[in-house]
């Protein structure tokens, strides 16, 4: 098999992949209560509620609502939160541009502090170095977030008067979560990079560039580091995604005004609609991203092979 | 443990050994253990024995409430020896809830890392021997599993079905089945590509003989690895689920929820929240040192 | 927490408010440009017709006007877009309008708008359910002129003022505006009458500027911003950090913590709220009215609202608040505490050992998972086993048998309370819902017969009779009543209201130097 179909086959697989959750999450959503008692509040009669699901079409068979919805996607009508009464790509839209940005600071930090504690340790193998570096990065993992994250705000907000504890505008509202957020993901790097550049130390064209005289840290940097760092880049097709579960929980702690906090609203108040696109949304995200990754992986590196 | 999810996405991991190395044996060398290791294991072995004797152990129900003794603080910050640890906002005691508390999030951790082993190992080994289609279709539904966050596919079926445990603990056991679907698929496969399976199979051995005899025994190490990552994976997780009110219910406790509850308290009643979140930590760390450590053991290509 | 800090709070409250009303009566209030407000959640629209709720109310005294309104404290009507009033018949009350009112986009208001809100409301549409179910009773409204208007009912009804004095249905919303836009637009970009326009309207933050066409006094702040802060801690460090200038709500155990700030106080006032229990009386395990009465028997509320809420809520006299006044039912005693009589009539009773499901969203009402708990462990006492169970809303399984619930406070009467929850047209008595089945006859006609009298020595003997029908057929208990703690920065003199209104008005806001 050639790169060129692979890719297509690829392709096919995500698409195929995304219909499926569409599917999963359209019935996921079905089979749990009647929203109409959150949307009309506690006075509502039983009529005003028949006449609330008929509004919504809720009342009608589950596979003619699925090909109802599917005709509204096509038309590229994703349907109107019954939370908020509006368009829910105007709701999630205007929730995505904040919890894009948080994720891609606490990817680029956690990539950042990881690879570096990485190399450190290998370079240090087995040195009190690498052991220590080693041992935070378990703390770092450890660590659930949110306490993380709150502890951060008694310190640096509280008592030390630092940082502003919650919100969102400036750099200074963005340095905590994404310390909080990314955390756990450098000590990931920080461990792969270690046992990827270990690997590659090991391997015989880096034995030979330190015996032919070249520098250690040249070595390092211009023959391991490029290779060693592979693997790495893979990790950020699954990153993406289990960064979007954190930030629920990151999202919630510093009141920043993301796609997270909305979900988990969303599934407290049986918000359909915006569930259901925040699902495949999330998926596509996840998906683009880890088939870019594969391409890219693909075209550069012609050892992988294309069969699964 | 960060570990687990090293894996390239054609379903071969870097936790466990290359097969090919596995098969040749190595002359086996004295288990040396360092110290962090044992203190690691110590640690394991005290959190079980605590778990399982739970009942023995608590000083009080740890339901037991006293409304005009609560925030009672610990021994050494103004409490008394009633309350070692102090107690709660319904002056339950801490100590008591923590014990039962570490009873059911092992409990949860251990049945989630069961479950989804089983159902991982079950539909790998199929994926794997079988081929073809159900092959396709099994790395159809991990293609699935990854393309949604974990977090918000637990939200959505425990937004729909509440939260009982008979939910939570399925839900995130499910979390890990693809890891282990897709470690011993990757196993499966490279076993098959030894010579000397392709002459038990000449010799007319069948393909569950086959499976139960010669792959299991090589996937068993990296699984062992993997149980240790995917126990304190499920540990995270129940307690993230447990800081959104999505987890653990009362009168049930668990550690996560604990923490959760008592964040709230943190200026002022600190000890509700630190200690359960000091135990959950430090489990989390002595598996993951633990789990790396037996990585290194195990895994040839790392023995330097 | 100390003994003697129970009582703080309402002290401090008292005082404060003493403080607050003496600075805001001075001539020359300090003026300020920002004010920023944290609060525990965003409003998801700001139609003051389709989103009445408590959070909608931090927004819409600052945003839209009613033709009355009650005082916060003595809960007198006072005009308001209406200047004054009469009734021409049983039936027919009517309104003369302020003249010279203009909407934010620069619109006259006029009769025309009276009758258009009421009719938007009125309309059958499921989303203004909340407010209709304080107006249903309106037949329909006659405009006399631009400033004149008539509102007649269908049959005589005793409260029609206090009706369109409440705050959850008789806000007036522009005509024009709203023809040409449409609800959808009405909603994320609001205009009314009042002191503040709606300037941006964001997720989790929420600005109100002063609208300088206002009719009345000037406010003393340029622009209000609200933050929505939903974790506790952070919108503590928020306010002791000066973040913000106003939290709300303050929980029970931070008030300690905060006193200890010397730049913020906390203020603490009894809430238009009594927290409620109710029984679902489809559930054959609660079927029996002696299992009932015994669980209110074996309820410490002066133990929890000592505890839990730090002194700060407050026992009631059932299902009543005292700006009743000539309505209120003085003689009701406070509910007992008897786990004596309970466990008598719990073992006389057909109870055999089931069960009960307690359903509860966490966090819905302040306290209400901690409350639960130590509920439980009291009915436990007398021999009543129940389990807590978490849900995402009251109403999902058949099987619970008591979940809590809550009275706020539309309007001053029996009528907007115990008859609108309870009655037949409410949602305890409602088919779909099979919550309370066996109400007596002589209830719901006691109740519509209050309903439907106007006079008031009449009305005060149908409530004494239907609040007692209430206590012995026991659908449900009377808690506490709530009190909503804020959290104010020093310099800024401002109370929120028991109905958890926050008005920035003149009168309400003012700052120290």
């Amino acid at each position: 098999m050639n790169a060129g179909s692979y890719l297509w086959t690829r392709l096919f697989r995500s698409l195929l992949t995304l219909f499926a959750i569409l599917l999963v999450a359209f019935l996921a959503t079905r089979l749990s209560g009647d929203p109409t008692q959150w949307l009309l509040g506690d006075t509502a009669t039983p009529a005003q509620q028949d006449a609330m699901r008929s509004e919504l079409g809720i009342d009608k068979p589950i596979p003619e609502q699925f090909l109802r919805y599917l005709r509204q996607i096509v038309r590229g009508d994703f349907g109107t939160s019954y939370f908020e009464h509006r368009d829910v790509l105007v709701v999630l839209g205007e929730r995505l541009p904040p919890t894009l940005q948080l994720m891609a600071l606490a990817i680029a930090f956690g990539f950042a502090l990881g690879i570096t504690i990485g190399i450190v340790a290998a370079v240090n193998h087995d040195r009190w170095i690498d052991r220590a570096l080693m041992m935070i990065t378990f703390w770092m993992y450890a660590v659930p977030n949110f306490v993380l994250a709150i502890a951060m705000i008694l310190v640096f907000s509280l008592w030390l008067h630092w940082l502003p504890s919650s919100s969102y505008g400036t750099w200074a509202h963005a340095v905590m979560p994404t310390l909080a957020l990314g955390s756990s993901y450098a000590a990931l790097v920080a461990r792969i990079t270690r046992s990827s550049m270990l690997d590659t130390l090991g391997q015989d064209y880096v034995r030979t560039a330190t015996a032919k005289g070249l520098a250690r840290r040249v070595v390092i940097l211009k023959h391991c580091l490029r290779n060693a760092l592979l693997p790495v880049v893979t990790l950020v097709g699954l990153v993406a995604g289990s960064l979007v579960g954190g930030s629920v929980v990151i999202e919630t702690v510093f009141a920043w005004p993301g796609a997270g906090r909305l979900i988990v609203n969303a599934v407290l108040v049986q918000d359909y609609p915006v569930l259901q696109v925040a699902v495949l949304l999330v998926a596509t995200v996840v998906i683009i991203t880890n088939f870019l990754v594969d391409s890219a992986y693909a075209l550069i590196d012609p050892r992988v092979q294309y069969a699964r | 443990m960060p570990g687990s999810a090293v894996r390239d996405r054609r379903g071969s991991a870097t936790v466990g050994a290359a097969p090919a190395e596995r098969l040749e044996r190595r002359p086996r060398r004295r288990l040396k253990i360092p110290p962090v290791i044992w203190l690691s294991i110590g640690l394991l072995a005290v959190a079980l024995i605590v778990a399982l004797l739970a009942p023995l152990l608590e000083p009080y129900r740890p339901t037991a409430q006293s409304l005009r003794a609560r925030l009672v603080p610990p021994v050494g910050f103004g409490g008394t020896l009633a309350h070692v640890l102090g107690t709660d906002h319904l002056g339950r005691d801490i100590l008591a809830r923590l014990i039962e508390s570490l009873r059911m999030t092992l409990f949860i951790a251990a049945l989630g890392t069961l479950i989804g082993a089983l159902v991982g190992i079950a539909l790998g080994l199929l994926a794997g021997t079988a081929g073809g289609f159900v092959d396709s279709f099994i790395m159809f539904l991990v293609d699935i599993q990854l393309a949604i966050p974990f977090t918000l596919a637990a939200l959505t079926v425990i937004g729909i079905f509440g939260t009982s445990i008979a939910i939570l603990i399925p839900v995130i056991g499910l979390a890990g089945w693809s890891q282990y679907a897709r470690l011993t698929r990757g196993q499966v496969l490279s076993v098959r590509q030894m010579l000397y399976v392709e002459a038990v199979q000449a010799l007319g051995g069948s393909q569950r003989r086959l499976a139960l005899r010669h792959i299991l025994p090589n996937v068993t190490s990296p699984i062992i690895v993997l149980v240790t990552y995917t126990f304190s994976q499920i540990m995270l997780l129940e307690s993230s689920l447990s800081f959104l009110g999505l987890g653990v219910q009362p009168p049930q406790m668990s550690l996560g929820m604990m923490v959760g509850d008592g964040r709230n308290y943190l200026i002022g009643s600190w000890w509700i929240a630190v200690a359960p979140a000091a135990v959950l930590v430090a489990i989390t760390v002595a598996l993951a040192l633990f789990g790396d450590w037996l990585r290194d053991r195990l895994d040839p290509r790392l023995e330097r | 927490m100390s003994r003697e800090f129970v009582k703080f709070p309402r002290r401090l409250a008292r005082t404060c408010l003493l403080i607050g009303m003496l600075a805001a009566g001075a001539a020359f209030a300090q003026t300020r440009d920002v004010l920023r407000v944290g609060i525990g959640d965003m409003p998801t629209m700001l139609d003051p017709q389709a989103y009445a709720s408590i959070t909608g109310l931090r927004f819409y005294t600052n945003v839209f006007d009613a033709l009355m309104k009650l005082d916060p404290f003595t809960s007198e009507i006072e005009p308001a877009l209406a200047t004054d009033w009469q009734r021409l018949s049983d039936t027919t009350l009517e309104l003369h309008l302020r003249p010279g009112v203009l909407f934010q986009n620069g619109d006259p208001f006029t009769a025309a708008d009276v009758k258009f809100s009421i009719e938007r409301v009125l309309s059958g549409n499921p989303i203004y359910a909340n407010a209709r179910a304080m107006l249903s009773v309106i037949d329909h409204v006659e405009v006399i002129d631009d400033l004149t208007v008539r509102v007649i009912t269908a049959a005589p009804d005793p409260v029609l003022e206090l009706r369109l004095a409440n705050l959850w249905g008789d806000w007036i919303v522009p005509q024009a505006y709203i023809e040409e836009h449409g609800d959808e637009y009405f909603q994320r970009n609001p205009i009314g009458t009042g002191p503040f326009m709606v300037t941006l309207y964001e997720p989790d933050r929420i600005e109100l500027t002063v609208f300088d066409g206002y009719w009345g006094e000037k406010p003393n702040v340029g622009k209000i911003v609200y933050r929505g802060i939903p974790e506790p801690t952070a919108r503590l460090t928020a306010l002791v950090n000066e973040e913000i200038d106003i939290m709300s709500p303050v929980v029970s155990d931070q008030i300690d913590t905060l006193s200890s700030y010397s730049n913020v106080s906390v203020q603490c006032h009894p809430q238009n709220l009594i927290h409620l229990l109710t029984y679902n009386t489809a559930n054959p395990l609660m079927a029996d009215p002696r299992l009932r009465e015994g669980i209110n028997l074996a309820i410490d509320r002066d133990l929890i609202i000592e505890t839990l809420w730090a002194g700060r809520a407050s026992a009631t006299r059932g299902f009543q608040f005292e700006d009743f006044g000539d309505m209120y039912l003085d003689d009701v005693p406070y509910t007992e505490y008897d786990p004596e009589r309970a466990r008598e009539l719990i073992e006389a009773s057909d109870y055999a050992g089931g069960t009960l499901y307690y359903d509860l969203v966490p966090g819905y009402y302040e306290n209400d998972l901690q409350a639960a708990e130590a509920i439980v462990e009291m009915l436990a006492e007398v021999g009543v086993k129940v389990q807590i169970r978490t849900t995402t809303s009251f109403w999902l399984n058949a099987d619970r048998a008591i979940h809590p619930w809550s009275y706020a406070e539309r309007f001053p009467d029996p009528v907007a309370g115990l008859w609108l929850l309870f009655g037949p047209d409410g949602t305890r008595q409602a088919k779909g819902r099979n919550d309370w089945i066996d109400p007596s006859e002589q209830f719901n006609a006691t109740g519509h017969a209050l309903a439907g009298t106007v006079d008031q020595a009449t009305r005060k003997a149908l409530w004494t009779d239907l609040h007692a029908m209430w206590l012995t057929e026991a659908p449900g208990t009377t808690l506490w009543r709530s009190a909503i703690c804020t959290g104010v920065n020093n310099q800024v003199n401002w109370n929120i209201y028991p109905t958890q209104t926050m008005d920035f008005g003149a009168r309400n806001l003012s700052f120290k130097d």
